[in-house]
């Protein structure tokens, strides 16, 4: 990739990929960022991403904030490989977690969207297959229904109930325990 | 998902189910027909997760857990655990739900598949105690409760001369420390026989102090310590062959009769009707479910888990007559349909001989060599060690 350039110009230039969400709007990101999704980086493998990549699924608004994600995490993978490289000493070891303490911090913000965008997130995370955007998405919402009876779940996700009372009674008889 | 506002693909909420622990599961068939597929198809509560057999070998300061699936003779999974000191050695405490309870100098309860581990503090030691548990720790055991998704790990004080009237009860995912429990029966945690057994949400063991009696405390809210006739009457109190058992999901009782050149042993099982526990529970009835001859050969591992579904697993250590030696030992599991079935009387009781016909190989060789193994039921999930607060 870089290495390939004739110059440094050259090797930055050559390390940017522009994506394209649906509704047109274009974003510049480097390379590093970009390839934590599998999918941009199987596109950038088969050299297919010259004149930018559409992601005709995701919206503006939702690509800016999985680049966000994408971003802090990048900073954070290329963190971890220089410290395993170079460095062992305990001041180093203690800059690390608190990098690590950061990265956790930054998640909590941002998972602290509506519902309708978390969903979003997810799908978003799901089409680019970004494995840890779409663990941590998906673990809110397992978080979210722990515990919870099943009519506080359709009404937090909006669902609608289509079981048929009969069938519902049947589940509710295999397991009596769980509703006590 | 199907409804109107949310759409997420089945691969997504796959995800997100295995992400919700196992004993949370079941609820979520109730939300809409979608989650109830999905989850019955991909993602299934615990009781509806496939039992795996997982032999743990102990190897003085390292300990190996084999899985195995319960269809095939290959090896799902291999751990190693080793004792954090030179003299020490790591013992598996039980399973529940996918976790491991290991017990080295602490206990640690850990997810062998995410890695997910948290250690428990140590038990508190009453000062007249503390030798006595340097000498000889007591016995833990690892149990769940199911209607209140709690796991406990109880420690069990070896008592000496003077008996001990309180358990340890440490709650996972609760209030953080070891809790005392009185235990209302003199002398029952005097002199254990062979480990506690937790199934069914209590924690069950043998004392011979306690004349003939199996304790159990439940692991619910309330924690009572309660005691039931065994199914027979203990030889003696120095009679410490017994073993306490699970079969299937129940309790069971070894009951052995020595004897040469064959030993046998009858399996009794408890049935509480009903089930479930709490309050006002129908009274416990033993029946003998099955009835299996011994040799100096050949055993059957009984503890802390009998079957695993369709089998049972025995040891044989092959003997080479002509070297007058003992050769390598093999570790075989058996149709449980081999083993004489309950009902009939004494007379004409059928036994049943380990290397029988239609047994298969699991485990052979040095991996076994002159190390003591236990068996459990071991089902694979993602489920996080609750955390206490």
């Amino acid at each position: 990739m870089a290495s390939a350039g004739s110059g440094d110009e050259k090797a930055a230039a050559a390390a940017m990929i522009t994506l394209i969400s649906s509704d047109n709007e274009k974003f510049e990101v480097t390379e590093a960022t970009a390839t934590l999704s599998q999918t941009i980086r199987h596109m950038i493998e088969d050299g297919c991403t010259d004149g930018g990549v559409p992601l005709p699924n995701v919206t503006s608004k939702i690509l800016a904030r999985v680049i966000e994600y994408c971003k802090k995490h990048a900073t954070a993978a290329a963190g971890e490989e220089g410290s395993s490289s170079s460095f062992s000493d305990a001041a180093f070891l203690e800059v690390d977690r608190a990098f690590l303490e950061e990265l956790e911090e930054f998640d909590d913000a941002f998972l602290e969207v509506d519902r309708a965008t978390l969903f979003d997130l997810i799908l978003a995370a799901n089409y680019l297959d970004i494995k840890g955007l779409l663990n941590l998405t998906c673990q809110k919402v397992a978080d979210s229904v722990k515990g919870k009876t099943p009519e506080q779940i359709r009404e937090m996700y909006n669902i609608v109930n289509d079981l048929t009372p009969e069938e519902e009674a049947e589940i509710r008889r295999e397991t009596q325990w769980a509703f006590e | 998902m199907a409804d109107g506002g949310t759409c997420l693909p089945d691969d997504v909420l796959v995800q997100i189910f295995l992400l919700v622990p196992t004993w949370f599961r079941r609820p979520l068939r109730l939300v809409c027909k979608g989650w109830r597929t999905v989850i019955d198809e991909r993602a299934p509560p615990e009781d509806n997760l496939p039992a795996k057999i997982l032999i743990f070998i102990n190897h003085g300061r390292t300990s190996r857990a084999l899985v195995f699936d319960g269809s095939s003779q290959l090896r799902d999974r291999t751990w190693t655990y080793t004792s954090s000191s030179d003299g020490g050695s790591v013992r598996m405490v039980g399973t529940c739900n996918g976790l491991l309870c290991l017990h080295d100098h602490t206990v640690t309860v850990t997810n062998p598949v995410t890695g997910d581990t948290a250690a428990l503090p140590p038990v508190q030691t009453t000062r007249w105690s503390q030798g006595q548990f340097a000498k000889a720790p007591g016995h833990y055991s690892f149990g769940f409760h199911r209607e209140t998704k709690l796991h406990k790990v109880v420690y069990i004080p070896r008592g000496n001369r003077r008996s001990l009237d309180a358990l340890q009860v440490f709650t996972l995912g609760g209030k953080a420390g070891w809790r005392e429990v009185l235990v209302p029966v003199r002398g029952a945690c005097h002199i254990l026989i062979g480990e506690p057994v937790s199934v069914a949400g209590a924690t069950y063991w043998l004392a011979a102090g306690a004349a003939s009696r199996v304790m159990a405390l439940d692991l619910g809210e309330d924690e009572r310590v309660t005691s039931l006739d065994a199914p027979t009457r203990l030889a003696g109190l120095r009679d410490t062959s017994w073993r306490l058992t699970k079969v299937g999901a129940s309790l069971g009782v070894v009951v052995p009769s020595p004897g040469m050149p064959l030993g046998r042993a009858d399996v009794w099982v408890l049935d509480v009707d009903g089930g479930g526990g709490g309050a006002g529970k129908p009274r416990p009835q033993w029946s003998r479910r099955y009835s299996v001859a011994e040799n100096i050969w050949s055993s059957w591992i009984v503890a802390p888990q009998l079957t695993h579904g369709d089998y049972v697993l025995s040891e044989w250590h092959g003997w080479n007559s002509a070297r007058w030696r003992k050769i390598s030992p093999e570790l075989h599991r058996h149709e449980v349909g081999e083993l004489a079935g309950g009902g009939g009387g004494d007379d004409g009781w059928r036994w049943q001989l380990p290397p029988a016909n239609g047994k298969q190989l699991i485990v052979s060789t040095e991996e076994l060599e002159g190390d003591e193994v236990t068996t459990f039921a071991y089902v694979e999930t993602r489920n996080p060690v609750p955390r206490n607060k």
